[in-house]
């Protein structure tokens, strides 16, 4: 249904343009759940943006092609953009406390997405529309929620109201949820994953899933994407993934997992050493070299490695991954989470 | 809202007390008398120059004068002009419109040109439209109004001969005679209060234009002008009323100036020709007046605050 083929984006640097999101390619089908997970600063929030078209200036998208429905979004004009957006795909942003507008009303900021796609909606069925939504995901009182502005509402609260923003027009295909339960205390957190699977059985609604959080995405996707640098680094199907990750990376994530532990804890929770590479300043081969367990001079370092299919299904972006052990850890898979 | 308004006005009780204090005290601080001003070169007796000071109270010690004079004042009761010899009300009442005239005239002007101006530039940031009028609001805070006006006038007025160069009709004389002997001194007036408008509307839309619910109301599918004119606009207000407000005062201020140089008979002018007769009647309440303005459109630009910020209204 949404195919992103070879997006390119970049940033003007001091010492020209930096990439920013380079030469990835991803499919959601319809009614699929794509997790999308990464460090921070490694572009998902920026690609949850491009596919809106809303890489916030000055970046620009600078090459590829963003498939909806048979549909190039990067060539279609303001106009046809507008009316898919908010409507046909929508996007919660990942602050609950800067997304929305301190002046206005939270009915006015959710009603207004209806003004625009449904004109020919009455006020008052609006407003009706908007305390469905809002009740369902989970607002208490929504009847006076609706008067009330964004500083009177606590962060989780905020965060169900940008999700009712999204959904509120009712068939929405894409939602693009960008760490959509950080906010939230568990509870809650699965209240709102339990109605994004729920539209997604009904409705065939597509979700990318952004999240730092892997075990949201063993009970919730189908499908994993791993990030680094801007660049796809794995993607696979979730339980061949938790059962097998090949990246060095999404070992890395995976291993920083905490657990529960039933005999004291003897070290530290495992971590990946190093920080995300400066973008500007790439090195020549695989840009995580520097902070892999695996890595050789040479074999790493010469160029950068391309995405292979190593099952169906399966991708992987590793020079070495025939190389390196089968992955063995204690983690939680796939089906003990 | 309500109870928020009357407490802006509750407020305005200390801030008038204070301000009468020192209008006041420094107009005393003035060298010279009165005296001297009103007889001027008439040759006056020691004994008659006592009479007068008598007469005036000016005799009394300075705090009997202000314990005297603010139970008064508070009334509304300013005394008589010593020059005018007519109740200082009416004398103000006479010239305020034309200060009003002057001053809203021109806020108008700023309002309607400096905003859309503002958020043209912050629109095109960065190309040929910002860069022009980065210039032009430059150019425009640089020059002293009082110049300006002299060049309106050289070119409108003596060159062209379209407006009048100075002077005033009251609108009883017909709207077009009143308002062509406007034209020249609030565009004078207008020019660097445009100037700072322009770029601070500028600097708050681009401040605002960067925040992430910008980024909301675009993914909702909002179009671009409801972005920046509802969204945008209404959160960069806090700041611009600001401006406006202060570009208020400053301009009751300018008026002093603009007044003087195209002869129109406000209160600006009124108070320099008092401060120099040193009319103390006539200058304590013309700037008592004029204060009294500042502190209205202060309230107004207080309530815009609670308008168009909801957090404010908020604050207990």
């Amino acid at each position: 249904m949404i195919e992103i083929q070879n997006l390119e984006v970049q940033f003007p640097g001091d010492s020209g343009p930096i990439t920013v999101i380079d030469d990835l390619s991803l499919s959601i089908g319809k009614g699929e759940i794509l997790g999308l997970v990464g460090e921070s600063g490694c572009g998902k929030s920026l690609l949850a943006k491009s596919i809106m078209r809303l890489v916030p200036a000055p970046g620009k998208i600078t090459s590829g092609e963003i498939l909806f429905n048979g549909d190039d979004l990067l060539t279609l004009d303001e106009s046809e953009i507008q009316c898919i957006r908010g409507n046909q795909i929508s996007i919660i942003l990942q602050e609950p406390m800067t997304s929305l507008n301190p002046v206005f009303t939270v009915g006015n900021q959710i009603t207004e997405v209806l003004a625009i796609h449904r004109p020919e909606m009455k006020k008052n069925e609006r407003r009706q529309r908007a305390l469905d939504v809002m009740k369902r995901v989970g607002i208490e009182s929504p009847d006076l929620r609706f008067d009330q502005y964004p500083h009177e509402l606590s962060g989780g609260i905020r965060q169900r109201v940008l999700i009712s923003i999204a959904l509120i027009c009712g068939d929405v295909q894409l939602l693009v949820a960008d760490e959509p339960t950080t906010a939230l205390d568990v509870t809650i957190q699965a209240q709102i994953l339990d109605l994004f699977v729920q539209l997604q059985a009904e409705h065939q609604m597509a979700l990318l899933l952004i999240t730092h959080d892997l075990s949201v995405i063993a009970q919730t996707a189908h499908r994993v994407a791993v990030m680094y640098a801007g660049r796809l680094v794995e993607i696979a199907d979730v339980a061949p993934l938790f059962e097998n990750p090949l990246h060095p990376y999404t070992r890395g994530l995976m291993r920083s997992l905490p657990q529960i532990e039933t005999r004291p804890r003897k070290s530290h929770l495992p971590t990946i050493p190093g920080t995300v590479p400066n973008l500007a300043d790439l090195p020549a081969g695989c840009p995580f070299f520097d902070r892999c367990e695996y890595g050789r001079e040479e074999a790493c370092t010469s160029t950068v490695p391309r995405l292979e299919e190593v099952s169906d299904g399966h991708w992987v972006r590793c020079h070495l991954w025939r190389e390196i052990p089968r992955f063995a850890s204690a983690t939680p898979t796939a089906r003990s989470l | 809202m309500l109870e928020y308004t009357l407490r802006r006005v509750l407020s305005f009780i200390p801030t008038i007390l204070i301000t009468l204090t020192s209008i006041f005290f420094i107009t005393r601080l003035i060298p010279g008398s009165p005296i001297a001003a009103l007889v001027g070169h008439q040759a006056v007796g020691a004994e008659q120059i006592d009479e007068i000071t008598r007469d005036l109270g000016l005799d009394q010690p300075l705090l009997s004068q202000y314990l005297d004079w603010l139970p008064k004042v508070l009334t509304g009761d300013f005394g008589t002009s010593l020059f005018y010899s007519e109740p200082v009300v009416d004398v103000v009442a006479e010239r305020f419109p034309v200060t009003l005239y002057l001053t809203i005239f021109s806020m108008i002007f700023t309002i309607v040109i400096g905003i859309p101006l503002g958020i043209y530039a912050a629109i095109r940031r960065g190309r040929f439209a910002d860069y022009a009028s980065n210039v032009v609001s430059s150019l425009g805070m640089a020059m002293p109004s009082f110049w300006l006006g002299f060049l309106l006038i050289i070119l409108f007025a003596v060159t062209l001969g379209w407006l009048p160069a100075s002077g005033y009709r009251s609108p009883d004389f017909g709207i077009w005679e009143w308002l062509r002997r406007l034209i020249l001194p609030v565009a004078a007036q207008s020019l660097a209060q445009i100037g700072l408008v322009v770029r601070m509307t500028r600097a708050s839309m681009i401040e605002v234009l960067g925040q992430e619910y910008i980024t909301m109301a675009r993914a909702k599918g909002l179009p671009e002008s409801r972005v920046v004119l509802k969204h945008a606009l209404k959160n960069a207000m806090t700041q611009i009323t600001t401006v406006i407000g202060l570009t208020f005062a400053l301009g009751l201020g300018g008026s002093v100036i603009i007044e003087n140089v195209f002869a129109l008979p406000g209160l600006g002018q009124l108070i320099t020709i008092a401060a120099v007769r040193r009319d103390y009647p006539m200058l304590e309440g013309g700037i008592f007046y004029l204060t009294l303005v500042a502190l209205v459109v202060n309230l107004m630009v207080d309530l815009g605050y609670a308008y168009f910020n909801p957090r404010i209204r908020h604050t207990r």
